[in-house]
């Protein structure tokens, strides 16, 4: 699995769980530019990403990451680790 | 004034108990610390010498601003047997900036002059940075009691009678303007000893919680009423709940939890996210989850119900409650055991003043709060306070023996809702069949996500927006079936004739609202000078630009 099919399978949640169906979404956007990324909605982006791909992911591991960018390259470590 | 106590004899005489048995386990990212009742008598009595070594007198407020530490519960209860006037308050967020946060307390601390503040080291350096002037306020160091000696083992009641003030709850609105709840001793042992009947508390009950203490649902349920009763507590850190929602479930199961309140939208939280693993937790030991603290839902109930069913949790486990901090805590409680009541009503009847249509099937199902606990009244009233029949929409009116004092040092906000002894809540509802409906609020109030905000201090807070009209913004709840919650709307008109970067508005909106309220708005809606309706009166009208937004919405 690559940088963009985990970046792709991201967007999509983070559309899907702040309800901002046509938000667009770089490798820049932080949790601050999307209307309704609070802490909980993270949860369930993160939860929901972990079904998606199919690997578990230390949610704790998720705070550090300054925008989506940081964020894909945490989700593909995760990948990797689990031998996806 | 008299000087007999029951809480403080009821808590002292659990002090001086077998100092083995445990008060709490502390839960979080560090893993479980356990207090015993020995320990928490030692945190008692560092924290009241230390109030009264640094000159306290009987009577003064003390504010605790601590985040997840054991000595929560000996810096409030050693300043209520020191007769000390405890009040717990939130620390900034991981999210929020520090500098805003804590210089936005200054209105507050002008306005109320805190005797004391019991903080860290840490906590006390930020509030400095920030520039905030604590004045005249003793500063308690966290570090420092703990280090103490118990130079003084001994506990006693002291001279408290039952009409001194025994805490203060600040539960909403923004930091400058919050009100503190002042509720007398004699109406915390009134409500307590009364919820304790409803909830029907046995030797073997334990209370596993994630709520904060400065909310009057974590403070009086989850903290006070275990104290008083000699009944266990499992306290997690809500911020590691909010990341690892299943710690709950894993703490309940281990720890045979029995009981456990959380507003509406962790009920939904917790069924989107933990649902499909429901088999592997074991809830068997439940006696109730307490929905409280906003409105509760009739889907979300049944989602929950559902979801977790696998686990051994029983649909008559799940419980409501109607909850105020003027009221201590619960006014009402669902049957333990049983099923809450439910009505079917047409949506057209729910306006102030309208008699209900109660249905057979279709129209909306509403879930019921229960019946007014011992000791409490509710009556319903018109717009001139006169009592509506049954069955009728109007505000939800309290009266009794465990209402509050007042709000602290504001006697004009007092003598609008509380008159003549009846407390008036500016909630919306109706009595069914004896059983108590919520359905909103009759202010601009917005409870999202059980945290209370109010409109116009949010629409205060955008109109000073670089960009955004100054006085022509609209907030407003949208409710959001899948966050089980209310969500924030914002509409902002644009300033005209400026070269605007509407990215940056809504960034600067955002990060505004964040930190001053620790919410998260949902929508932000940027248009044209002009797009909101006014009343006639030269109001914006909140109900006809929220349909606006709506149909507007609808047709995108």
């Amino acid at each position: 699995m690559s940088d963009v099919d985990v970046f792709e399978t991201l967007v999509q949640v983070i559309r899907e769980e702040t309800g901002n169906s046509d938000i667009e979404i770089d490798e820049d956007t932080t949790a601050a530019d999307v209307p309704g990324w609070d802490s909980l909605a993270h949860v369930r982006i993160v939860m929901n990403v972990e079904v998606s791909l199919g690997v578990p992911i230390v949610i704790e591991d998720t705070y550090v990451a300054a925008n989506v960018g940081e964020l894909v390259r945490i989700l593909r470590k995760s990948v990797q680790a689990s031998g996806a | 004034m008299s000087t007999s106590n029951r809480y403080l004899d009821r808590l002292v005489s659990n002090l001086q108990q077998d100092g083995t048995a445990v008060f709490c386990r502390m839960v979080g990212s560090a893993g479980v610390e356990e207090i015993t009742w020995g320990d928490f008598r030692q945190d008692c009595c560092r924290f009241r010498d230390a109030y009264a070594g640094a000159g306290m007198q009987s009577g003064h407020l003390v504010l605790i601003f601590l985040r997840h530490v054991r000595e929560l519960y000996g810096a409030f209860f050693g300043a209520q047997i020191g007769g000390f006037v405890p009040s717990f308050m939130p620390c900034a967020s991981p999210r929020q900036d520090p500098k805003i946060y804590w210089s936005s307390h200054n209105e507050l601390m002008q306005r109320i002059k805190p005797a004391a503040v019991v903080a860290s080291r840490e906590t006390f350096k930020e509030m400095v940075e920030a520039g905030l002037v604590l004045g005249s306020a003793r500063k308690i160091v966290l570090e420092d009691v703990r280090n103490n000696d118990v130079a003084r083992p001994e506990i006693d009641c002291g001279h408290s009678g039952e009409d001194a003030i025994g805490l203060l709850q600040h539960s909403s609105g923004t930091t400058g303007l919050k009100k503190g709840v002042a509720l007398s001793f004699g109406a915390i042992a009134n409500q307590i000893d009364s919820y304790g009947r409803s909830l029907k508390l046995d030797g073997d009950d334990v209370i596993v919680s994630w709520l904060p203490l400065y909310h009057d649902m974590g403070l009086i349920a989850c903290c006070v009423l275990p104290a008083y009763f000699n009944i266990p507590i499992v306290h997690i850190d809500a911020f590691y709940w909010i990341g690892r929602p299943a710690v709950l479930f894993e703490r309940i199961q281990r720890d045979k939890g029995t009981l456990s309140w959380m507003p509406n939208f962790a009920y939904e939280h917790m069924a989107s996210l933990l649902g499909r693993r429901a088999s592997s937790y074991d809830l068997s030991t439940v006696r109730a989850i307490i929905n409280c603290s906003e409105p509760c839902k009739a889907s979300t109930f049944d989602k929950f119900a559902d979801s977790f069913a696998a686990a051994g949790l029983a649909k008559e486990r799940l419980q409501c409650c109607y909850a105020m901090a003027e009221s201590v805590f619960a006014a009402t409680q669902t049957e333990i055991g049983q099923l809450p009541h439910r009505v079917r009503v047409s949506p057209e009847n729910l306006g102030r003043g309208q008699e209900l249509s109660v249905l057979a099937e279709g129209g909306v199902e509403l879930i019921a709060c229960g019946k007014p606990i011992a000791g409490i009244n509710i009556e319903v009233v018109d717009e001139s306070r006169r009592p509506l029949p049954p069955s009728t929409v109007g505000e939800l009116a309290l009266s009794g023996t465990f209402l509050f004092s007042g709000y602290n040092k504001e006697p004009e906000k007092t003598a609008q809702q509380l008159h003549d002894g009846v407390y008036y809540t500016r909630d919306l509802g109706f009595i069914h069949d004896g059983h108590v409906f919520v359905l909103g609020r009759l202010d601009d109030m917005i409870i999202v996500n059980g945290r209370n905000i109010y409109a116009h201090e949010v629409e205060s807070v955008v109109s000073g927006v670089e960009g955004a009209k100054s006085g022509r913004t609209l907030a407003a709840p949208l409710f959001d079936e899948r966050v089980g919650s209310n969500t924030l709307l914002i509409i902002a008109e644009k300033e005209p004739d400026l070269a605007i970067d509407e990215d940056a508005i809504r960034r600067d909106i955002m990060e505004g609202i964040h930190s001053t309220f620790n919410v998260t708005p949902h929508k932000i809606r940027l248009v044209d000078a002009g797009w909101l309706i006014k009343t006639t009166s030269g109001k914006i009208s909140r109900k006809a630009n929220i349909q606006k937004y709506l149909e507007e919405a609808a047709g995108e």
